[in-house]
This record gives structure tokens, C-alpha cells and sequence, in this order.
């Protein structure tokens, strides 16, 4: 036994400077955040995050090389890129607004309508390869994407940290699992409002953001029955979520024909469900980070925070184009309008404003 | 006002006696038993998901401290701890209902002695010493994200969404909870029992509950919702107005105190048996 031992601890001395196991990931938490799932085919390791991190701002992954991951999900906007809708690398405008990159590690389904997209490692098949909208374009142009990073030989060293004692060069599966393992750890816990909340501290937040979380989470509001939790938004698993929830909801954007029709553009979860109720359903994301990420909705059709407010208090949005959004038989129940004094309306944005994580958005190069 | 965590110990001290007496050591015995639960049909689609009537969306609830009723004894049914759904304290039972997206459980496992049951006694809610805790760190079946509101407020102890059919008003929800919880904010939980506890004390008889269903049976509840116009949910200050004090006597609660009414005998939402 003892002479196994010292023949392992020897083949390790011999191999150690060429394959070097890749270091666990430890994830940084408060102490009450559970740990998001972490699929067991892609083990989340120090070399795959930084292979990852290398690939995310680097444009040579799209194929006419203009646009990088960051592109539409900059660091300093909380991974968002600004705009009402995004425009991929060939200068497509497309019909959604990006996400913010924010806590998606905890995302029960990814993207903004589809119920079964459960894996970040799925999710990144879209922006790489898919045509309709057309994103990144690697489609038809595989050969000639891969290619920039095998002729690279910081990415040589990048991918044989990640996967130490494997010949293969750069492939598809390597860069989705090492992007997946990079934007799983984009993670954020360290707002004004998790200091007062979960690390006790009273003086983390002001008197108004206290007001303006104890209106976020009054029954007057309703705000909390999408945007509950601990990631602000019901739409959350994680390592110990046993009982999966997937909501998605409506929330009065559009009435089209007093019926609750959407724009055909956009019919939300109804693309995958052929549900006529699913219609303009999407899934609430985190306000963790919110006021970095204007403009808002699915089609970035309200421009600020402010507007988000009042569009709640109305309990929906009327106007000629889009038909009255707050009769709309599929509108979710609890969105059913609020009135705020100014004063109020003050404490809830100062409030939306303390979940904004300052070091998270600098943590990116 | 508030004195279930006494009843409890009182009633587990008794518990811990008749078990102790019945297997002649301190070990919890008998044999594994469940407790189902059922949506009372009353011989139609019972959530009315495919029919005019107002549809069932989704009907959750929290159980606590359960005991088999035995002729004036009663005995405690020990919930085994059986996650997701139940941790040995707490249980969770969750309705097959309209909204398929949602996980259902219809049941609970524990154990308890062989004896000539006739009856069943359970608290819906969540108990105070585990309502008011950092929902974030809790542990299933409290991790539920639609079923707590805060630190301040706990659990929601049942909650029910219905949504109009199509020959009834507007969408209607009951979300039944522990009220006038005072702390310095929603964040921060109360270090007292809060004013309106709101948790009812169903007591069941008439079958052996071991083997025979308890049906949930909305047809009162929902008549008032119905004969209301369904103006306003139900989800707090159920002390104010005229549907919502009706609506937590359906349960056997006095909206002016949130305790039982009458030992909530009153109560019209729990069945042991027959239709």
C-alpha cells in the first residue's frame, strides 16, 4: 500500500509541471446564498473560467470578427449592451433586448421565453450559431472560426490548462463549456441591499431605500410575486432547489385586439408552447444590477427605470399602437396598478438603485 | 394571544408519552402511513380546468404538527423527514391544479402506532420558530420561491390562485399568512409572535384518515368568491371589508384575532371521507 502510494506521489512529481489538475472552483458567497447548480458534465474549474473569460471578449469568435460576446453584454452596463434591441455582427437588428448577464448561474431557464433551454451550455449554441436572428454567425464558417485559435498559442496553453492531458485542438464543445463556465461565474452578492439584508448591516442602506424596500415588498405592490427571492426573480434553482419553478408572465404590454393579442413579431412563450394563453409571456430576470441595464422589457420598449415604475403603477401600458395592455384577459393577475406618492416613487428607485453591485461591474477587464 | 409553541410542547410531551408507553422504549414506532390529500370534485372536473367554472391555477398549502384523533387521545403522526416536500416538521402539499407547469405532492409519510383512528388534527402554516427565518438559507419544502413573502411576513400558509372561466368574473386569489409582524423592516424578521397569527387548527373526524383521503373542498370558498364579484383578493389585511373575514371562517378563523373561531370547528375547506 505505502509503495503505491509513493509510486503515485512520484508519477504526479513527473508529470506535475505538464499537466497540472485544474483547481475547483470555489465559489465566493455571502454565507446565507446558496450555490447555483453546476451541470455534471461541465465541472466549473479555475483554467475553464479563464479559458472561458479569454473567449467571451475575444471578436475572432464571431465569424466576420466585428463582435465579441461583449459586445452585446459589457461589463459596465452589467453584462447589457444598452440598446432597446440588439444588433448582431452582420448588422441585423434584432427583435429582443439583451439580457444582462447577472446571476444566470440561478436562472431556471435561460433567454427570455423558453421553457426548455435549462443549461447555460445550450443557450450558448444560440448566439454562436444560430441564423434567425443572426448573432454571432458562426454557422457555415466553423472550420475557419476554429482555426484562429489553433494558430494561437495563448489559446493552445488557455485550452491545455482547461482540459490538461488532451491533444485536441480547439473545438466547439471545449469553447461552449469554458464560456458557460465563465458567465456561470459571473456572480452578484454584494449590493447595499445584500449588506443590509443578509449581512445585518442597518446602515447599508439609507431611511428612503428601507422605505422603498418595504413598498417592493408590500402586497400593494405585487412586486415581489415575479421578482421574489433571493435573485429577484421567481425564475431561480439552485444547488439545493428541489422543487423547480419556470414562470413565466405577461405583464400588459400589448392588447392588440382587446383580446390580448401581442405583435406577431413576439409572441413570448407561445413560440414554444402554441399556447394562445402563453402569448407575450417572458420570464421576469434578476433586478440585481437593474439600474445599469436601460432600456427595458423584451423589446427595450421602456427607456428607464422611472418609466418602468409608472408603467407598473398603471397596471399596463395603453397607447394607439399598442391596444390597451392593461384590459388584456392574459395579463398576470397581481400586475393590477398601484398609486405612489412622489415621495414613494423616490423610495422605490432609490431602492431598484441599491441592488446594484459596483464591484461586479468592474470585476470584468 | 399566541400560545401554539406551548401547545406544542404540551402536545409533543404528551406525544413522546404515548409513544414511549405504547413501544415500551424511547423509540418513535409503527408502521409507515400516509396521509393523502384530494381535491374534492363534488362530481365535476375538480380545478375546472377544461370547463365554464373558475379554474383551480394552483392550490399549495403547509401542514404542521399532525395527529391522529383516537377517541379523546391523540396520538402524533411522525412526519418522516422526506424532501422535497417535507422535512420531518414541516410538509407541503401541493395540489395537481390548471397550472401543469407546477410540481404536485398529495401526500405525507410518517409513522405511528397501530390504533383505531377516527379522526385528524393538523395546523396549516408554518410554525413562528421557522416563519420568520433568512427564506434564502432555508431548506425544502421552505425554499419555495411563490410561497414566502419575507423575513417579516413568513410563509404563505396556503396559497390559492384561480383564474375566470368562462362564465365567471375576474381572477381571484387567496394567499393566507401571518399579519401585523413588527420589524424594523421587511427584511429584518419580528421578534415577537406577530398580531394575526392566522394559522387554523383543523380538527377532522369521522373516518380513519390513515385510509381515507382528506378532501380539499373549495365550493364554499369559492361561492363567496363568486357571490362577491371577486372585487378583491385575498392576500392580507384580511380583517378589512366583507369577502375576506368571510373567507377565513370558511377555514375556521376569526379575521378580527386570526385564531380559531370556536376551536375553528367553522371550518368548510377540510374533509376526512365521504363527499
Amino acid at each position: 500500500m505505502r509503495a503505491w502510494l509513493f509510486g503515485g506521489a512520484l508519477l504526479t512529481l513527473l508529470s506535475g509541471c505538464e499537466q497540472a489538475e485544474p483547481t475547483p472552483w470555489q465559489w465566493s458567497l455571502p454565507p446565507s446564498i446558496p450555490a447555483p447548480m453546476v451541470p455534471d458534465d461541465n465541472a466549473l474549474t479555475v483554467e475553464k473560467v479563464a479559458l472561458g473569460k479569454a473567449l467571451f471578449f475575444d471578436a475572432r469568435l464571431s465569424a466576420n470578427q466585428t463582435q465579441s460576446c461583449a459586445t452585446c453584454h459589457q461589463p459596465a452596463r452589467a453584462f447589457s449592451d444598452g440598446r432597446a434591441t440588439a444588433i448582431g455582427s452582420t448588422g441585423e437588428v434584432h427583435r429582443r433586448n439583451s439580457l444582462a448577464l447577472v446571476n444566470i448561474a440561478y436562472n431556471a431557464t435561460l433567454t427570455w421565453a423558453h421553457p426548455g433551454l435549462t443549461t447555460i451550455e445550450r443557450q450558448i449554441l444560440i448566439p454562436l450559431f444560430g441564423e434567425e436572428p443572426l448573432e454571432m454567425g458562426v454557422a457555415g464558417h466553423e472550420e475557419e472560426v476554429l482555426a484562429r485559435f489553433r494558430q494561437d498559442a495563448k489559446y493552445d496553453s488557455l485550452f491545455a490548462r482547461a482540459w490538461p492531458g488532451t491533444k485536441q485542438p480547439a473545438s466547439f464543445d471545449p469553447i461552449v463549456k469554458a464560456l458557460a463556465s465563465y458567465v456561470r461565474t459571473l456572480v452578484s452578492f454584494d449590493s447595499p441591499f445584500d449588506r443590509y439584508a443578509f449581512l445585518g448591516d442597518d446602515s447599508a442602506l439609507t431611511d428612503a431605500q428601507v422605505r422603498g424596500l418595504n413598498l417592493f415588498l408590500s402586497e400593494r405592490l405585487e412586486c415581489h410575486h415575479c421578482h421574489g427571492g433571493f435573485n429577484f426573480s421567481q425564475s431561480t434553482t439552485h444547488a439545493n432547489t428541489l422543487i423547480v419553478e419556470m414562470p413565466f408572465h405577461n405583464t400588459g404590454l400589448f392588447n392588440l385586439d382587446g383580446r390580448g393579442a401581442v405583435p406577431p413579431v413576439d409572441t413570448g412563450l407561445m413560440e414554444h408552447t402554441r399556447q394562445a394563453a402563453d402569448r407575450g409571456k417572458y420570464r421576469a430576470p434578476t433586478l440585481r444590477n437593474i439600474a445599469l441595464t436601460a432600456p427595458y422589457m423584451h423589446d427595450g420598449s421602456i427607456a428607464s427605470l422611472g418609466a418602468v415604475v409608472d408603467f407598473y403603477a398603471a397596471g399596463g401600458r395603453a397607447s394607439a399602437v399598442t391596444g390597451d395592455g392593461r384590459t388584456s384577459p392574459i395579463k398576470n393577475p397581481f400586475i393590477k396598478g398601484f398609486t405612489l406618492t412622489q415621495e414613494e416613487r423616490g423610495d422605490l428607485l432609490a431602492f431598484l438603485a441599491g441592488l446594484t453591485d459596483h464591484d461586479f461591474v468592474k470585476s470584468a477587464p | 394571544m399566541f400560545d401554539i409553541s406551548v401547545r406544542f410542547a404540551v402536545a409533543l410531551a404528551a406525544g413522546i408519552a404515548v409513544i414511549a408507553g405504547a413501544s415500551g422504549c424511547g423509540a418513535p414506532s409503527g408502521a409507515p402511513q400516509t396521509l393523502q390529500f384530494e381535491l374534492a370534485a363534488n362530481g365535476t372536473d375538480a380545478a375546472h380546468c377544461d370547463d365554464d367554472g373558475r379554474r383551480v391555477q394552483s392550490l399549495r398549502f403547509y401542514l404542521h404538527r399532525i395527529e391522529l384523533l383516537s377517541g379523546d387521545a391523540t396520538v402524533p403522526f411522525v412526519m418522516d423527514a422526506l424532501l422535497p416536500w417535507q422535512d420531518g416538521s414541516v410538509a407541503l402539499i401541493s395540489l395537481p391544479a390548471c397550472d401543469e407547469a407546477q410540481a404536485a405532492n398529495v401526500s405525507i409519510t410518517g409513522k405511528a402506532p397501530p390504533g383505531d383512528y377516527q379522526g385528524l388534527r393538523f395546523i396549516v402554516g408554518v410554525p413562528f420558530s421557522a416563519n420568520h427565518l433568512n427564506p434564502a438559507a432555508a431548506a425544502a419544502p421552505l425554499n419555495v420561491g411563490s410561497m414566502f413573502w419575507t423575513w417579516q411576513l413568513g410563509y404563505k400558509f396556503l396559497r390559492l390562485d384561480t383564474a375566470a372561466g368562462a362564465g365567471s368574473g375576474a381572477a381571484w386569489s387567496f394567499h393566507l399568512g401571518s399579519e401585523g409582524c413588527e420589524s424594523a423592516s421587511a427584511v429584518r424578521p419580528p421578534k415577537d409572535p406577530c398580531k394575526w397569527s392566522n394559522r387554523p387548527v383543523v380538527s377532522l373526524s369521522g373516518s380513519d384518515p390513515l385510509n381515507t383521503p382528506v378532501h380539499v373542498d373549495l365550493a364554499a370558498l369559492m361561492a363567496l368568491v363568486d357571490a362577491s364579484g371577486a372585487a378583491r383578493s385575498c392576500m392580507g389585511s384580511f380583517h378589512e371589508g366583507a369577502l375576506c373575514p368571510a373567507v377565513l371562517a370558511t377555514i375556521g378563523l376569526d379575521a378580527a384575532t386570526g385564531e380559531c373561531a370556536a376551536q375553528c370547528a367553522g371550518q368548510q375547506l377540510f374533509r376526512l371521507g365521504a363527499l
